[in-house]
């Protein structure tokens, strides 16, 4: 395809380096923003912000101490500076109620929901773009109208109760397909020999998967078939068929390629929502996963270990967002140009 | 409809519209005749089934029963206002290509599911078969549904189907109060964006890209955290995350019209930006706008039901959709309507937003098509 | 002339079907175009040149068009209407090739232009992999592009509109066809371009020997390029005649209305006349002739009976003017 060619062609090179470093020059306002939202709402929050980071059992004296060592009495921008600082570098503080520091914490917990999240996105993306495509081609057909409602009707559905659905099926009517329906990893997963422990956890992945992208992968559907729509009525389909070329090409070749382009901005907007759907998805299936991490520790009021996941999550989107804009980059000659 | 006949004419068929709006539309075929006669007697049926708890109302008055009251007799008035209006003798179906009808009627399908939902809604306390919050602990707790109970009851005894009805109100209230936030907050920050330009566009835009970086469950659940949870609480953080899309929407048709001639013009004879913004810009940008807001209510709706399914949404006793799920949960196999129906009714109402939202942006851009 | 002509259309006739029944864009057109002959199809927009280009190609768009029974496009005798799919693809490029008006849209933005005139290459002769780029390079050379290399390589929204089209017509040669349709080829470029993209065409045709169907608004065009024009008003033929008749004794009051609206240098100071009302719509096209209820001309019969193609002084007209001795 045109990757390959991309690299390699001359002039392609250079203006690529260029545009991935000005779109990672303008990540880091943005993350720097992020923390600053993330501050501002902690003050903002009712009673007492410093008090957040202390379990309320600690005597007042010891939390006095504590609280002049860690700065935590000096004027408010003194606080935000230092509180950027720790952020940016990753130092997120302590989490009593996993009794570790909370980088580590993460660090356990995000790579599952990462394994989730990319497993899912290409899942998604996957059949999206085939279904799409294909409806665009039949348009006006029957099986063209049944997924179009098809794909509202998932569109339309809490990805939670989709996967609650999904364990009720599971486990009754479904029941002989032997699908786990809940946590990662089986009881016995550790004296499985390499291979079975790869199959044990993607027999896990299935149901979550299901749950977290069906939702997606219908809008994702919706979204390329009138992208494709809209390509097949250019000029230059018109062009393409007047070359005499058979109809598999000029889709192929043509349509799709053009079509499919857009796609990949749309990973932008899909990425939020995945993150986001990975957590409720995360607590109905007990993934161990920053989802549900979070989620524990809000319902702990582990204010630090709450705070550090949300600005994770955020660092994740713009994270995924600055992939796509280079792999759109890649793909799209028109982009390196502009 | 123009022969003159001695009896049964036209105007003998006008004045049995008084009595039932929109027949004479249905005798004639028309589809919407049906629809009216067919609420036009579902009402007066409900009116009178309900004569005992209609009566309390008026007595006893509550808040949700005045609304009940107010909605029947407002829905009433509507329909029979509808059904009565002069029906055109047939108008000729002009060149309208078959994808714009297409699209109109997905949006005309998604508004009456809509009405009916609504509808449901507001009459709640007139639907419903049973207090929602009647607890039976005795033999009535976890039955399945039944000719009595059509959704089942959960683990208090409570009627399912009265929860679910009420659980509409509760759910669509914070769908539309946040959309109604987020469309004005969207609106604004669009406009001044497009039309001031420059840095302050540039400054808005960014924060935009900020509040899109969060995915929208995650500053809820963690404002939540911060915050006591409450319904005012959920209405207004669901609107401030919710606004992006509406911004760069208006932004946009800003900036298209913002060079246009007329605007020019008045700009040369001195209007002032105010006024340009106001009866130039934003009649362009109304449509789009209620397209946004549709899809958006839709996303409100699921992002709060899965905010009250963890437990840090809508707090009981109150009852959103959501909890009610969330309450079925120990239960999922044993009493698994109580996390079905509730769930099916999130499906239809968002169906219904997102036909409407739908159906409207491709009536409005004849490119994209059925 | 032995054998029959190159391209013969008789009593085409193309609907499109709308909400209110089918609306006619082309009714009744018939030309013939021999070997090596360059024809123009002048008309003004709305009276069908586009969709009968298409139609020669079986590109009409679908499901909203359709070509009628009884019409009939035939290539050197061949029925293009009833031939199946892989003949079409053949004569696609192979045998006729097409140049459109939008050079901007016409290319694909994501292939490079050596990429896409390969294909068109590929797709009709048999060149190998190692003699592609080097037949790709001698098509852009032929389109006047210097630096074939560079353009090859490039990206389509790298080159100006004049570049673009000429690649497309290297597209349109790439089969070696023998009929070339241009089908307002220059409209969309400036007029400096246009002159450059008319006598490319120009010279073209003459060096290869072949067809030209030139379909323009513009009779100044026809003038310069072609051989025979054929003007159309309200779906088909109102006159056709060699040019030079055509231009100077025109037989039907519409070619003599287009001629009178050309401005003259010559005819300075002489008001400009316009042919008053506008052509109508696909679909409501009047009665009879076509073009009565703007004709200054017409009479009783006009309205009543379409003509024929009647033979005039120089050439033949549509018109009962020819058959009243006027």
């Amino acid at each position: 395809m045109g990757l390959g060619r991309a690299l390699v062609a001359g002039s392609g090179v250079e203006t690529l380096i260029r545009y991935v470093g000005s779109r990672l020059l303008q990540a880091i306002p943005l993350l720097i923003g992020v923390v600053t939202l993330v501050f501002v709402i902690l003050h903002l929050a009712p009673g007492d912000p410093t008090a957040i980071w202390f379990n309320p059992s600690i005597p007042p004296e010891v939390l006095e101490r504590m609280r002049e060592s860690m700065g935590l009495d000096r004027p408010l921008y003194e606080q935000y500076l230092h509180w950027l600082k720790s952020f940016l570098t990753g130092d997120f503080g302590y989490s009593y109620s996993q009794f570790r520091p909370v980088s580590e914490v993460i660090g356990d917990a995000l790579p599952n929901t990462l394994l989730l999240g990319g497993v899912c996105l290409i899942v998604v993306f996957g059949i999206g773009m085939a279904v799409g495509a294909w409806q665009a081609v039949r348009r006006h057909s029957a099986a063209d109208s049944m997924l179009t409602f098809v794909t509202l009707f998932l569109y339309s559905m809490p990805g939670f109760w989709l996967g609650l659905m999904l364990i009720l099926a599971a486990s009754t009517w479904l029941g002989w397909l032997g699908l786990p329906v809940s946590g990662m990893t089986s009881v016995d997963h550790s004296l499985l020999g390499p291979l079975d422990r790869i199959s044990d956890i993607a027999g896990h992945l299935v149901l979550p998967t299901i749950a977290l992208g069906l939702g997606s992968a219908a809008g994702v559907t919706r979204y390329v078939r009138g992208e494709m729509l809209e390509v097949l009525g250019q000029d230059y389909m018109r062009t393409a068929r007047a070359k005499g070329l058979t109809e598999r090409t000029v889709i192929l070749r043509h349509a799709l390629r053009n079509a499919l382009l857009p796609v990949v901005s749309l990973l932008g907007l899909y990425l939020p929502l995945l993150f986001g759907g990975a957590l409720v998805i995360e607590v109905v299936f007990s993934w161990p996963g920053m989802g549900r991490l979070m989620y524990d520790a809000v319902l702990a009021r582990d204010y630090p270990l709450v705070l550090a996941a949300s600005f994770l999550f955020a660092v994740l989107v713009i994270a995924g967002n600055l992939l796509a804009d280079v792999l759109y980059a890649l793909v799209d000659p028109r982009v390196r140009h502009a | 409809m123009h022969e003159v006949r001695s009896n049964g004419g036209p105007s003998a068929r006008r004045e049995l519209d008084l009595l039932f709006p929109g027949l004479s539309r249905a005798l004639a075929g028309r589809g919407s005749g049906f629809l009216l006669l067919g609420a036009w007697l579902s009402l007066l049926a409900l009116a009178v089934y309900r004569r005992p708890r209609i009566a309390e109302f008026i007595s006893h008055p509550t808040g949700s029963g005045l609304v009940a009251l107010a909605s029947l007799v407002g829905l009433l008035a509507l329909t029979w206002i509808a059904g009565t209006r002069a029906v055109d003798p047939g108008d000729p179906s002009g060149a309208v290509p078959a994808s714009r009808l297409r699209s109109d009627r997905r949006a005309a399908i998604g508004i009456g599911l809509l009405v009916v939902l609504g509808s449901a809604a507001l009459l709640a306390p007139l639907l419903a078969p049973f207090d929602p919050d009647l607890i039976d602990l005795g033999a009535g707790r976890l039955l399945a549904p039944s000719a009595s109970h059509w959704m089942g009851t959960d683990e208090l005894g409570r009627d399912l189907f009265s929860r679910v009805l009420y659980g509409a109100r509760v759910s669509l209230l914070i769908g539309f109060l946040a959309i109604a936030i987020a469309v004005t907050i969207g609106t604004a920050v669009g406009a001044v964006a497009g039309y001031a330009g420059g840095w302050l566009d540039a400054l808005l835009m960014r924060t935009v890209d900020l509040f899109l970086s969060f995915p929208r469950l995650v500053l809820l659940i963690t404002v939540v955290a911060l915050f006591e949870p409450s319904i005012p609480l959920i209405v207004v953080v669901l609107g401030l995350t919710g606004w992006m899309g509406v911004s760069r929407l208006v932004r946009g048709q800003v900036l298209s019209v913002r060079e246009r001639e007329y605007v020019q013009a008045a700009r040369a004879m001195g209007y002032g930006s105010g006024r340009i913004l106001r009866r130039h810009v934003l009649p362009n940008v109304a449509t789009p706008i209620i397209v946004a807001a549709t899809l958006g209510i839709g996303n409100a709706i699921l992002a709060e039901a899965a905010l009250s399914y963890l437990g840090l949404g809508v707090q009981p006793p109150t009852a959103s959709w959501g909890t009610i799920i969330q309450s079925g949960g120990d239960r999922l196999v044993d009493a698994w309507w109580i996390t079905t129906f509730p769930g099916l009714a999130i499906v239809l109402t968002v169906m219904s937003f997102n036909l409407v939202g739908d159906g409207l942006r491709d009536a409005l851009d004849p490119r994209r098509g059925g | 002339m032995s054998g029959p002509p190159l391209l013969e259309i008789r009593d085409l006739r193309v609907v499109f079907r709308t909400v209110s029944g089918d609306a006619p864009a082309v009714d009744g057109l018939s030309i013939v175009l021999e070997a090596g002959e360059a024809l123009g199809l002048v008309g003004e927009s709305g009276c069908g040149k586009s969709v009968t280009a298409l139609s020669i190609l079986g590109l009409t768009p679908r499901p909203a068009g359709r070509v009628v029974d009884g019409s009939s496009i035939r290539l050197r005798g061949e029925e293009l209407l009833r031939a199946g799919p892989e003949r079409m693809r053949e004569v696609r490029g192979g045998e006729i090739g097409i140049v459109f008006q939008e050079p901007m849209t016409s290319l694909n933005p994501v292939l490079r232009v050596g990429d896409q005139v390969a294909e068109a290459v590929r797709a009709h002769l048999p060149v190998g992999r190692a003699a592609l780029p080097g037949r790709v390079m001698e098509l852009l050379e032929t389109v006047g592009l210097p630096d074939a290399e560079q353009i090859a390589r490039a990206w389509p929204h790298q080159l100006s509109g004049g570049m673009r089209q000429r690649v497309l017509i290297a597209i349109a040669l790439a089969g070696d066809p023998d009929l070339l349709i241009a089908d307002e080829a220059t409209s969309a470029l400036d007029v400096t371009v246009q002159a450059t993209i008319l006598e490319l065409l120009d010279r073209l045709r003459r060096d290869r020997s072949m067809a030209l169907l030139l379909i323009t608004h513009d009779l100044a065009v026809a003038a310069r390029m072609t051989d025979r024009i054929a003007v159309m008003y309200g779906g088909h033929i109102v006159e056709e005649g060699d040019t030079r008749s055509v231009l100077d004794r025109p037989a039907h009051p519409y070619t003599a209305g287009l001629l009178n609206s050309i401005p003259d240098p010559a005819r300075r100071g002489v008001r400009l006349e316009a042919i008053p009302g506008s052509v109508p719509g696909i679909g409501s096209w009047p009665g009879g002739c076509t073009f009565h209820p703007r004709c200054s001309r017409s009479f009783a019969r006009c309205e009543a009976e379409s003509p024929p193609l009647l033979v005039g002084p120089a050439t033949r007209a549509a018109c009962w003017l020819l058959e009243t001795d006027e």
